[in-house]
């Protein structure tokens, strides 16, 4: 099950990160996993910043690489479900709420 | 505890690395704990052998052989380099017309075989690399830390030429990787120890650096000294 489009993301902030020729090498320190985003998912990671939603993402996936925005907030939503998974990024808990 | 025979024999293998720099560091081996008051700015355990380095030089104790000081020397310099724009490789480094060609690959690419195949005098280590960045170049320095090699260390350096990831092959070839791929080439084979976030980024901040300026390839070898003709000058 997806996580909904309006629920925002963060980077985790315990890992360290570069980018070169538009790819995204990600380390985790505690246990030395390397991890790589491509040229799309480098792009979201980058504007990953603990504000924007999968929906506000998907906006700029769009705008950036000329997807339909159907297209885009299904890529956006599975690329964030998969560095999810791999504890690259983490949703942000609503204010006040508990995060589901 | 006091350990003459171990502090002899590290006294010898370490014996060209200990005199060349202007600010040496003091190690004391064996010599029990440190007032508990000293603060520590980093340490490790392997083996029941603890390192422990303070601002005023390194201790290591419960230290039973050569092996785990060796070890234990290599962490700590893998440490004390993200201050020095520096990183330990697993590689072998063989200088050429004054530059130095750098070899890497896991366990069997044919570090040794390269060291091996070259000739006497030119390898500055088979398997363990120290590069380093000064005044803006990338120099490649030998350490104590060899393989089967078993040669002893050589305590020089010289402007690195390219990075070269083994590849066993039945010809001889080059194929100039990009920087990401340079990168990649690193990560797997640099020595680090540390689960420590901040030390984890200034490594990766060094490393991305290294590949954006230094040149890197693919080499594909024959087990046999032909594979210099294909080299870069």
């Amino acid at each position: 099950m997806s996580t909904p489009a309006s629920m925002t993301w963060q980077k985790n902030p315990a890992l360290a990160w570069r980018e070169i020729d538009d790819e995204t090498v990600i380390i985790s320190p505690n246990d030395s996993v390397m991890h790589e985003l491509n040229d799309t998912g480098s792009f979201l990671w980058k504007n990953i910043d603990g504000k924007k939603s999968a929906a506000e993402l998907a906006e700029l996936l769009a705008e950036n690489y000329e997807v339909t925005p159907d297209v885009a907030l299904s890529d956006t939503q599975a690329l964030l479900e998969e560095m999810s998974s791999r504890k690259l990024v983490v949703t942000v808990p609503a204010t006040g709420g508990v995060s589901p | 505890m006091f350990d003459a025979q171990l502090l002899g024999a590290a006294s010898e293998r370490y014996a060209a690395f200990t005199d060349a720099t202007a600010h040496p560091i003091n190690i004391a081996l064996n010599h029990g704990a440190p007032p508990e008051s000293t603060p520590v700015d980093f340490g490790y355990e392997f083996e029941g052998a603890v390192l422990r380095a303070f601002s005023s030089g390194i201790r290591f104790d419960g230290v039973k052989n050569q092996y785990a000081l060796d070890s234990l020397l290599r962490i700590f310099l893998s440490w004390k380099l993200l201050e020095h724009q520096g990183f330990l490789l697993h590689a072998a480094t063989v200088i050429r017309n004054g530059k130095a060609y750098i070899f890497t690959g896991r366990s069997g690419a044919g570090k040794t075989t390269v060291a091996t195949l070259s000739p006497e005098g030119s390898v500055l280590t088979d398997e363990i690399s120290l590069l380093r960045r000064e005044g803006g170049v990338w120099r490649a320095y030998g350490t104590p830390f060899w393989g089967e090699f078993k040669a002893a260390g050589s305590n020089s350096s010289a402007p690195v030429a390219g990075i070269f990831r083994l590849l066993q092959a039945p010809e001889n070839r080059v194929v100039p990787l990009r920087p990401m791929a340079i990168l990649r080439t690193l990560l797997p084979n640099v020595l680090f120890f540390s689960a420590e976030q901040e030390s984890t980024r200034r490594l990766l901040e060094i490393l991305s650096r290294a590949a954006n300026e230094i040149n890197g390839y693919n080499l594909s070898f024959r087990k046999n000294a032909t594979f210099w003709e294909v080299l870069p000058a």
